[in-house]
C-alpha cells in the first residue's frame, strides 16, 4: 500500500505540491471560469498559457492580472456571483502572494493560506446557517428537496415523493414567478411532500451543521499531525457526500486545491486528487440512469 | 450561502402597463435581465426607480398578437368589454410612428380606460404552435394576454402595434416556505411606479402638447 501511495500520490516532494496545485487551480479557471465574455476569454487565455509555460504559472504577476479579471467579474455582477467566485478571486491573489515569495518559503505560505482560507470559508458557512431561522428548522433543506431539481433523485429515493409531484412543484414555483404574465396570480399554493422528506430535510440539517462547524474549529486549529489528518478525512467526507448530491463542481474543485495546498500526507493527498477527479465523475447523470433501468419514480 | 430560502432564485419581479384602472402584465425584457438580477438582490429604491425608467422608455406590444395566437384576422370582443380594434381613445396614444386609426388586422390592442381588472383565472396552460386556438372569451381582457417590449433594432411584427399607456408598475416579490402548512407564500417586497414613454405625448385637456423627448 505504501509502495502504491508513494508510487501515484501527486505533488508530494518538495515543489511538486505547489506545482500540482497552481496547475489544478488553471484546469478550474480554464473550466469554470464566470461565463462573461470579459472574464471567461483573457482568464481561458491565461490559464493556457500558464499551463503551457512553467515561467508564467510562476510569476506573482500573472496571478495578480488573472485576479484583476475575476475582481471586475465579481464586481459588475456582484448581485449574481456565486459565493464560491469571490473565494476563487481571493485565492488567486493568494497565489500572487505566494510567488512573490523565495521559493523555500512558497510551500509553507501555500499551507497557511490553503488551510486559512478553508476555515474561513467554513467559519462563514456556518454562521449563516445558525443566523437562518429557515435552516435551523429544517424548513430550507425541505423547501430545496421539493423544488430544486439538482435534489431530484434524493427527494424521490429517499424522500418518498414521487417525481411527477417533484415536478408539479417546480412548476408551482414557476407558475407563482411568472404565472402573472397569464393572469395568474399565485400568492399561496401548497407543495407534494411527503413525510420522509421532512425526516430527510431534519437530517440532512444535522449532518451539514455538524460536518461544517467541526471543519471550522479544525481548520482553526494549528497544524499538529493528528489534527491534520482528522480535518483532511473530515474535508474529504465532506466532499464525497456533499457533491454527490448538489454537484457545484467548481466549488469542489476549489475545495479540494485548498485541501492538496495544506496537506502533509502522501496517502490524504491521493485521496483528494481521486475526489478531484470523482467530483467530475459526479456529473455523470447517474439518477436517471438509475432510474431509467429501475423505471420507478419512487426508487428500487 | 446555501442557508435560507431566500435567495435570488426565490425572488421575482412583476412588471404591469398601467392604463386608467386596468393594467396589463408584461413579460420582463430579456435585455434588462441584469437589471432585474440587481433589483432581486437588492431592491433599492434608486435600482427600483432607474429598472422602471427604462421599462417606460420600451416599446410595448401585445405578445399574443405579435404570436398571432389569439387574435383572428378582424379583431374580437369578448363579452362585456370593447371590440379590439377600436380608434385610440384619449389617454391611450399609440407610437406616433403608427397610424391610431389602422383598422384591426389581426392585433392591434388599446388599452381602455376604465375596463376593468381582469380576475386571477385557472391556468391556461402553454399554447403550442399550431395547437387549438383557445377561447378568446377566456382570455384576461379583450384579446390581450401580456404585453411583451420591442427590443432595440427589432422591427415591428406584422399585425403589432405600438401601445400607449399611462405608467409602468414594477413589483418585487419574493416567496417563502411555511413548513406548517407545507405551502410556498408569496410577499410583496417593495414597488415602483414610471412613466409611460408615449404618456408624454398626448395632449392633456388643459395644457398644450408637451414637445416629444
Amino acid at each position: 500500500m505504501k509502495n502504491f501511495i508513494d508510487q501515484w500520490s501527486p505533488g508530494t516532494s518538495e515543489g511538486d505540491r505547489t506545482e500540482l496545485v497552481v496547475n489544478l487551480t488553471l484546469i478550474l479557471l480554464l473550466l469554470h471560469t464566470p461565463g462573461f465574455w470579459y472574464v471567461q476569454s483573457p482568464v481561458a487565455v491565461l490559464s493556457i498559457s500558464g499551463l503551457i509555460y512553467r515561467p508564467v504559472r510562476h510569476s506573482p504577476r500573472f496571478w495578480f492580472i488573472v485576479t484583476v479579471f475575476l475582481a471586475v467579474g465579481l464586481i459588475v455582477n456582484w448581485f449574481s456571483m456565486d459565493n464560491h467566485k469571490y473565494l476563487e478571486a481571493y485565492w488567486t491573489l493568494a497565489l500572487c502572494g505566494v510567488f512573490s515569495t523565495p521559493e523555500s518559503d512558497r510551500e509553507q505560505i501555500l499551507a497557511l493560506n490553503g488551510r486559512w482560507l478553508l476555515a474561513l470559508c467554513m467559519t462563514f458557512a456556518v454562521f449563516w446557517k445558525v443566523n437562518s431561522a429557515s435552516f435551523l428548522s429544517g424548513s430550507f433543506f425541505e423547501f430545496t428537496l421539493l423544488t430544486d431539481g439538482r435534489f431530484e433523485h434524493v427527494a424521490s429515493w429517499i424522500g418518498q415523493v414521487p417525481r411527477p409531484e417533484l415536478i408539479h412543484n417546480r412548476d408551482t414555483v414557476q407558475a407563482m414567478a411568472m404565472g402573472y404574465v397569464d393572469g395568474l396570480n399565485l400568492e399561496k399554493e401548497a407543495l407534494q411532500t411527503a413525510p420522509a422528506l421532512r425526516t430527510l430535510a431534519r437530517c440532512m440539517t444535522w449532518w451539514t451543521l455538524a460536518i461544517e462547524g467541526s471543519l471550522a474549529v479544525l481548520f482553526w486549529l494549528s497544524a499538529k499531525s493528528r489534527i491534520s489528518t482528522v480535518r483532511d478525512s473530515l474535508l474529504l467526507l465532506f466532499a464525497v457526500t456533499t457533491y454527490l448530491v448538489a454537484n457545484v463542481q467548481g466549488f469542489g474543485w476549489l475545495l479540494m486545491i485548498l485541501g492538496i495546498s495544506q496537506c502533509r500526507r502522501k496517502g490524504l493527498t491521493l485521496l483528494y486528487f481521486a475526489t478531484f477527479l470523482l467530483i467530475e465523475v459526479y456529473n455523470i447523470p447517474s439518477g436517471e440512469v438509475v432510474t431509467s433501468i429501475w423505471g420507478t419514480g419512487k426508487g428500487p | 450561502m446555501f442557508s435560507t430560502v431566500d435567495s435570488l432564485d426565490a425572488r421575482y419581479v412583476k412588471i404591469y402597463l398601467v392604463a386608467g384602472d386596468r393594467s396589463i402584465p408584461a413579460i420582463p425584457p430579456p435585455s434588462l435581465g441584469a437589471d432585474y438580477l440587481r433589483v432581486q438582490a437588492l431592491p433599492t429604491r434608486g435600482a427600483l426607480d432607474r429598472l422602471v425608467f427604462k421599462l417606460g422608455q420600451m416599446e410595448w406590444i401585445d405578445a399574443a398578437s405579435a404570436q398571432h395566437r389569439f387574435l383572428p384576422p378582424g379583431g374580437v370582443s369578448a363579452p362585456g368589454l370593447p371590440p379590439v380594434g377600436f380608434p385610440p381613445v384619449p389617454g391611450f396614444a399609440p407610437g406616433d410612428d403608427k397610424d391610431p386609426a389602422q383598422p384591426a388586422d389581426g392585433g392591434p390592442v388599446l388599452l381602455p380606460p376604465g375596463a376593468p381588472e381582469a380576475a386571477p383565472r385557472p391556468h391556461a396552460g402553454h399554447l403550442q404552435p399550431g395547437g387549438p386556438r383557445p377561447d378568446l372569451a377566456d382570455l384576461p381582457g379583450p384579446g390581450v394576454r401580456s404585453m411583451r417590449a420591442l427590443e432595440r433594432g427589432e422591427p415591428l411584427p406584422p399585425g403589432a402595434r405600438i401601445l400607449g399607456f399611462q405608467n409602468v408598475r414594477l413589483e418585487v416579490w419574493r416567496m417563502d416556505y411555511e413548513p406548517d402548512s407545507r405551502a410556498l407564500v408569496a410577499r410583496k417586497m417593495a414597488s415602483a411606479l414610471g412613466t409611460g414613454r408615449f404618456t408624454q405625448q398626448v395632449a392633456p385637456a388643459n395644457k398644450g402638447p408637451e414637445p416629444p423627448r
